[in-house]
């Protein structure tokens, strides 16, 4: 699992590599929560290259999203491939999560 | 003595005579007794008639001249004769005139004789009536026609039912002492006719015990005595001694031929053992490696039989030799001249190396050998590993069979001659490719000429049909299936002849891959290991990467709730084995561990997706996939193991 980030404005993107596992997640969590604790509310997790997703990662992406709501934060997951984003549906989680085809676009959902 | 008493003919007897003797008694008496009743009843009533008639003639003048006196005289002289019980005399008027009664005449007598008694007998032309009071005979004699009176004598027949009892008695003594003398001598005769047969009996049940091993010295007694009689009871006597004596032989033979077969069979017994060992039975890791699959199997009809089989790996030139050979005939000659057969290919094949040159060798050395021409049918096969490709030669061998996915074909034929007939010969050889999941299948007749009791042939039709079932199978499987149907069609009737069968498979390396097992420990880090292995074995068996993506994901939450709540730390060694299974599109997957009864299927309530975000209690979330993800999900507690079985079709 390789993380990695870049910013444009005030939003920062997360990109993914590799698997998110009952191994991996815990890193990712970790580094998700200092991002928000140093005041990055605007999240993008670019996904295109997140080949798996077990629920220890999905319990990362809801646990992001319930530290952003009471901080009035906003997240968008980029490029999700169809098989993640089954995954996505199997749980439940697809009314939740704002999804964007692409990266510009992603970044255009926020205002 | 006793024992004639208690004999069941000397009862049988007694009781006949007995019952002989009192019908005899009874009616002896009786003819007597009555015989002699009327005989002595006829003689009183003549002797009273004449005492009648004499007072009555002598009585006339008497009474005409009223001189009772008189009267009274005369019958009282009468009474004193033996048998004579009263007189008295009457007037014409009914008046007594004397009697001899005293004191007086009973009226009941008188009553008697003119009211209740009827006439038994009365004489018309002297007017005698006779007549019957109880013991008494009454005879009324006229006086002068009866215009005088009537005399009436009575006779005492008490006396002669004394007379006739006596007589009985006496009767009856002599019956008795003739019963007791014809007992006598029914007990010596029986006695002697029943001896021997007691002999006989006790003799005969000797027998029925006796082992037959030596004489039981009883009929030494009774051929001195019984069987010398010139009788029934005499011959029978000789046949139990004939029988015993033909018996005690018999057995001795008996016991010699049972030692000398057992010698035979355990010689035979050994040559099994002997010819069982000079076939393979090596494993072939050279065949395994390059994805072939080889299984062979023998059973001879008898002890020892012609039929074999052979094979080696020829690791320098990579090639496998494969052979089955059945020579003409069954048992020792056949096992003998198989040896010699197999011996011989087996030194052909260290010069030469094509099946064609290997059997044109070993043919000529046979036919230098047999003398008592034997033959020998053979198939040879050769399987390059390099090419798969498989050369054989068929020298009189019915053919072997091709088992492709689809068909079940027999070889072409190679126009090959038996073994151990021409010296000469030259054979030629076929070559086939063997594709992946193709058999070949080599059988002896055995197989196809195994018959039932209605003399039925398994045939070949029964033997195609049955391939063509297994084609998926082992050799080994395929085999044994075989024989259990061969076997089970001959309805345990004895093998006729016997069966070889060897079979070789190019297995697709796909398949070896259709099930893998790997153990985890409890580490969380295992779960990498457990993707890479599944990884692995969803792409050596072609199954897309969405499919499998999903199915590993499942893996992981059952593998890390196990690791996460499963185990504690108490357990000696934590262990999970995970074993995957892919057959006709179904994925099985069994994880067993040896944590305490840990159920997640039940401990995790099914997520509820629909509830908002704030509320959402995200523990159950991975049983809640393994449940919408796959199709079956079970669990069970074994042998103190957690069992949890998956399956999901794709």
């Amino acid at each position: 699992m390789e993380i990695s980030y870049s910013k444009q404005e005030d939003i920062l993107i997360i990109n993914l590599n590799g698997s998110l596992d009952t191994v991996t997640s815990n890193l990712l969590q970790k580094k998700i929560g200092k991002i928000i604790d140093a005041g990055n509310l605007k999240l993008i997790i670019y996904c295109a290259h997140l080949n798996y997703i077990s629920s220890s990662g999905l319990r990362v992406f809801l646990m992001t999203l319930k530290r952003l709501k009471p901080l009035h934060g906003q997240l968008v997951l980029v490029g999700m491939t169809e098989s993640i984003k089954e995954i996505f549906n199997i749980s439940g989680f697809n009314p939740l999560f704002k999804f964007s085809l692409d990266l510009q676009s992603g970044l255009n959902s926020f205002n | 003595m006793a024992k004639i008493k208690q004999s069941k003919l000397f009862k049988k007897t007694l009781l006949i005579i007995i019952a002989l003797f009192a019908l005899i008694s009874v009616v002896t008496c009786f003819f007597s007794g009555t015989i002699l009743y009327k005989y002595l009843t006829d003689e009183y009533i003549s002797k009273g008639t004449t005492i009648a008639q004499t007072i009555s003639n002598t009585a006339v003048d008497i009474i005409l001249n009223q001189d009772h006196s008189t009267v009274q005289a005369t019958i009282d002289q009468f009474l004193e004769i033996d048998g004579v019980s009263y007189l008295y005399v009457i007037d014409a008027n009914n008046e007594i005139l004397s009697h001899t009664f005293s004191p007086y005449i009973p009226n009941r007598l008188i009553n008697k004789i003119q009211i209740e008694s009827t006439i038994i007998k009365k004489q018309k032309s002297t007017q005698v009536a006779i007549r019957r009071i109880d013991n008494t005979i009454d005879i009324e004699h006229p006086i002068l026609l009866g215009k005088i009176g009537y005399v009436h004598v009575g006779m005492n027949l008490s006396i002669i039912i004394e007379q006739i009892k006596k007589e009985i008695l006496k009767l009856i003594g002599i019956i008795f002492i003739i019963f007791l003398m014809s007992v006598y001598i029914a007990f010596i005769l029986i006695k002697q006719i029943s001896k021997p047969l007691i002999d006989l009996t006790s003799y005969s049940k000797l027998l029925a015990n006796h082992d037959f091993e030596k004489p039981l010295g009883f009929q030494d007694k009774l051929a001195s005595t019984i069987k010398n009689q010139n009788d029934e009871i005499g011959t029978l006597a000789g046949a139990f001694i004939k029988l015993e004596l033909t018996l005690i032989d018999y057995i001795k033979n008996l016991k010699e031929t049972t030692k000398i077969n057992q010698k035979i069979q355990s010689e035979l017994n050994i040559a099994h053992a002997i010819q069982m060992s000079m076939l393979p039975t090596a494993s072939l890791p050279e065949l395994k490696n390059n994805d072939y699959a080889f299984a062979s199997f023998i059973k001879p009809a008898k002890e020892v039989g012609g039929d074999f089989y052979d094979y080696y790996f020829d690791k320098e030139n990579e090639k496998f030799h494969f052979i089955l050979g059945d020579v003409a005939g069954k048992g020792v000659p056949a096992a003998l001249f198989m040896a010699i057969t197999l011996t011989l290919i087996r030194t052909a094949n260290k010069t030469e190396s094509s099946p064609s040159k290997i059997l044109n060798f070993a043919n000529k050395l046979v036919c230098e050998n047999n003398e008592s021409t034997l033959f020998v049918t053979a198939y040879y096969g050769v399987l390059d590993i390099k090419t798969n490709k498989l050369t054989y030669v068929l020298a009189g061998h019915n053919p072997p069979y091709h088992i492709t996915k689809n068909d079940v074909i027999p070889l072409a034929l190679t126009d090959g001659m038996v073994l151990g007939i021409d010296e000469t010969f030259k054979y030629s050889e076929k070559t086939i490719q063997l594709l992946d999941d193709s058999q070949v299948f080599i059988f002896t007749d055995g197989v196809t000429e195994a018959h039932n009791k209605n003399r039925k042939l398994y045939g070949e039709e029964k033997l195609e049909s049955n391939l063509k079932k297994l084609a998926s199978k082992l050799p080994k499987t395929l085999i044994d299936t075989i024989y259990n149907s061969v076997e089970k069609f001959a309805e345990g009737r004895s093998q006729f002849d016997d069966i070889t069968m060897i079979s070789l498979k190019k297995i697709d390396p796909l398949n070896k891959f259709r099930t893998i097992k790997f153990d985890l420990t409890n580490d969380k880090k295992e779960i990498t290991k457990l993707q890479q292995k599944s990884e692995l074995f969803f792409e050596k068996n072609r199954i897309s990467n969405r499919q499998s993506m999903k199915y590993i994901i499942v893996l992981e939450e059952i593998v890390s709730n196990i690791i996460l709540y499963g185990f504690t730390e108490t357990t000696a060694t934590p262990k999970i084995s995970i074993k995957l299974s892919f057959k006709n599109k179904k994925i099985e997957t069994w994880v067993t561990d040896n944590s305490h009864y840990f159920n997640p299927f039940k401990d995790f309530d099914i997520e509820d997706i629909n509830v908002p975000l704030d509320e959402k209690n995200i523990g159950g979330l991975g049983i809640h996939l393994v449940k919408t993800i796959m199709d079956h999900y079970d669990y069970s507690y074994l042998n103190e193991k957690n069992i949890i079985y998956i399956s999901k079709t794709i």
